[in-house]
């Protein structure tokens, strides 16, 4: 396997990737479903399942790769309770679950917990990482607390947003997955065009501000991209954990650590996997659901440690 | 030796229920008169035996709404307010048993009577209920009346509805997204009684989310949506391939309270549930 270029793997990964996307639109609770189950549930809720699989570990990978930190995941700042928070003064103003204006709200969270958490980390004109990691938890923290005050203000909405915290893929409608394929072709658009500056910035910051590399700038459309990709697969499935932190180490396992073609195999990866996981969330307990944000954490953390001892090249955040 | 006096005293502490089986014993012959329920299934229970000493109920108790509504409000099952329950001295405090929820215990340790009935999981669980808070309340005569007068009523609503023709494949919403009630959950024999079916019977579990696609195919007659956060069913794809959305019979008018809450109200929510299930006039 150590003999295959890069661009072989990531060639491969896509292989999967469609694979397991064909083959999950033919696993789920109905048996022998027909043609219109098929492509108008079944297809919708693979799509939204790649879409958020994708968002996920390419934003993870961007995350870390900016903020030079193996344990950064697209929420590291406050992005998912920001748009958990979103998700809950929707429901409780009186939008209907799943609604445009359920999207756009949680989505609005994802990006107003994450502009704020990067302007109480900025000071003299400066972003440096450890304020960045601070200001997220804290955002987190405070997002998550008001969560906990609404529930505990008006408990009958607690449950559907306990769900969606959850991480939970529901059938988008075919306006909000063009919606989160937008976010998604935005954000990995940014992504890939920082590459370059993202391999100079792994030397460290000083060294990439001589050697010309604006870390300021580069750091603002880092996080605008990262917010696009969450609010993409918060979009279409809810603040799933796991596949951010996780498919982008596995990528960089397999694929070395050039931004470049590490993102394209952790989007690659993560697409593969989080529609697996929902693939089996679906179908175990059916007609029950489990909620796949549950599965991923399950049966991601031993698979990375396994990869983890087994790769024989010293891992390097 | 130190040790073993520790010991003693921790058993000591343990072995403590005592006192409540004796004040039960007491209740027998002295009815208590400063009473505080903590489940909303027993205050109404409380009010519809005429129990006159009922101080104060639990933040979640609405019904009857006059009552409870002048009473001190005593925190919730989860959740009590200890403090607020010593400061009242209650005789006795009603509340349930989940075996996740420390309150009673907490309670005890306090210092507190406490009487544990858990919430009934059907509706012979609330004659049951009935009978158990009457003979703690010293209603036992009360109780044997209401249970009665209850059966009959149930029976009445059943009969009325229970062997209606179509009986209408219903998909209960509890919480948005598509959380619902399984065969072994109290609504399931509501539901049956007033003569619906309910399409997520087979699950194993008395609550549980389901996929989209399981309710599709499954075609429900009647959606019925008790979800606070309500879910626009019209709006989901494959949604005209379900009867309920195509003919309009999405309905979310009924009382979640009502239908959930096993109290001595269970024949009204038989009464709701069947007519909303059996008028032909659509009810949004």
């Amino acid at each position: 396997m150590s003999k295959k270029t890069a661009a072989e793997k990531i060639g491969l990964f896509f292989l999967a990737a469609l694979a397991v996307g064909a083959a999950a639109v033919f696993v789920g609770p109905v048996a022998h479903p027909d043609a219109a189950i098929l492509l108008k549930i079944r297809l919708p809720r693979v799509l939204a399942g790649l879409l958020a699989g994708a968002s996920l570990a390419g934003a993870g990978a961007l995350m870390q790769g900016v903020l030079r930190n193996p344990l950064a995941d697209p929420y590291i700042l406050g992005t998912s309770s920001g748009a958990a928070l979103g998700a809950a003064l929707a429901l409780l103003s009186g939008a209907d679950y799943g609604s445009p204006l359920f999207y756009v709200l949680a989505a609005c969270g994802a990006f107003a917990a994450t502009a704020a958490s990067y302007l109480l980390a900025r000071t003299d004109n400066r972003t440096p990482a450890v304020n960045l990691l601070l200001s997220g938890v804290i955002v987190s923290a405070f997002c998550g607390a008001l969560i906990l005050l609404l529930f505990a203000l008006k408990r009958d909405t607690a449950f559907s947003i306990l769900i969606f915290m959850m991480g939970s893929i529901t059938e988008a409608s075919r306006a909000v997955l063009i919606g989160a394929g937008i976010l998604f072709a935005l954000g990995m658009g940014i992504s890939f065009a920082l590459s370059r500056q993202l391999d100079i910035l792994s030397l460290g910051e000083e060294k990439a501000r001589t050697l010309g590399v604006n870390t300021e700038a580069l750091k603002l459309l880092a996080f605008a991209a990262g917010a696009f990709l969450c609010a993409a697969a918060v979009g279409v499935a809810g603040t799933v954990g796991f596949v951010g932190l996780i498919v982008p180490h596995v990528a960089r396992l397999l694929l070395g650590p050039a931004h470049g073609r590490l993102s394209a195999g952790a989007v690659l990866l993560g697409a593969a996997f989080l529609t697996l996981m929902d693939a089996a969330a679906r179908t175990i307990a059916a007609p029950a659901e489990i909620p796949v944000g549950v599965l991923t954490s399950v049966c991601g953390a031993p698979f990375f440690l396994w990869l983890l001892r087994k790769s024989k090249t010293e891992y390097k955040g | 030796m130190k040790h073993i006096t520790f010991l003693l005293a921790l058993i000591a502490f343990c072995v403590r229920p005592v006192p409540a089986a004796q004040a039960a014993a007491k209740t027998a012959a002295q009815p208590p008169r400063r009473i505080i329920s903590l489940l909303p299934s027993h205050t109404e229970i409380l009010f519809a035996l005429g129990v006159t000493g009922v101080i104060a109920v639990s933040n979640f108790c609405d019904y009857p709404p006059r009552k409870t509504a002048a009473l001190e409000k005593a925190g919730d099952y989860y959740n009590p307010s200890i403090e607020k329950i010593l400061s009242l001295k209650p005789d006795i405090v009603f509340t349930g048993n989940w075996k996740s929820v420390p309150a009673s215990g907490r309670l005890r340790r306090a210092g507190i009577n406490v009487l544990e009935i858990p919430d009934a999981d059907g509706i012979a669980g609330i004659y049951e209920n009935i009978r158990r808070i009457g003979a703690a309340t010293g209603k036992s005569k009360e109780a044997a009346n209401l249970v009665k007068s209850l059966t009959a009523k149930v029976a009445a609503a059943t009969a009325k509805y229970s062997a209606a023709k179509p009986r209408p494949r219903v998909y209960i919403e509890l919480d948005a997204p598509h959380w619902t009630a399984g065969g072994r959950s109290f609504l399931n024999e509501t539901l049956k009684n007033a003569g619906g079916e309910n399409i997520f019977r087979d699950l194993a579990r008395p609550y549980a989310q389901v996929s989209w696609e399981t309710i599709v195919q499954r075609n429900p007659d009647v959606i019925i949506t008790l979800s606070a956060a309500k879910t626009n069913f019209a709006a989901l794809p494959g949604a005209n391939r379900i009867a309920a959305v195509r003919n309009g019979r999405v309905i979310s008018s009924l009382d979640k309270n009502l239908l959930t809450r096993p109290s001595p109200r269970i024949h009204l929510a038989i009464e709701a549930l069947g007519q909303a299930l059996h008028e032909q006039k659509n009810r949004r």
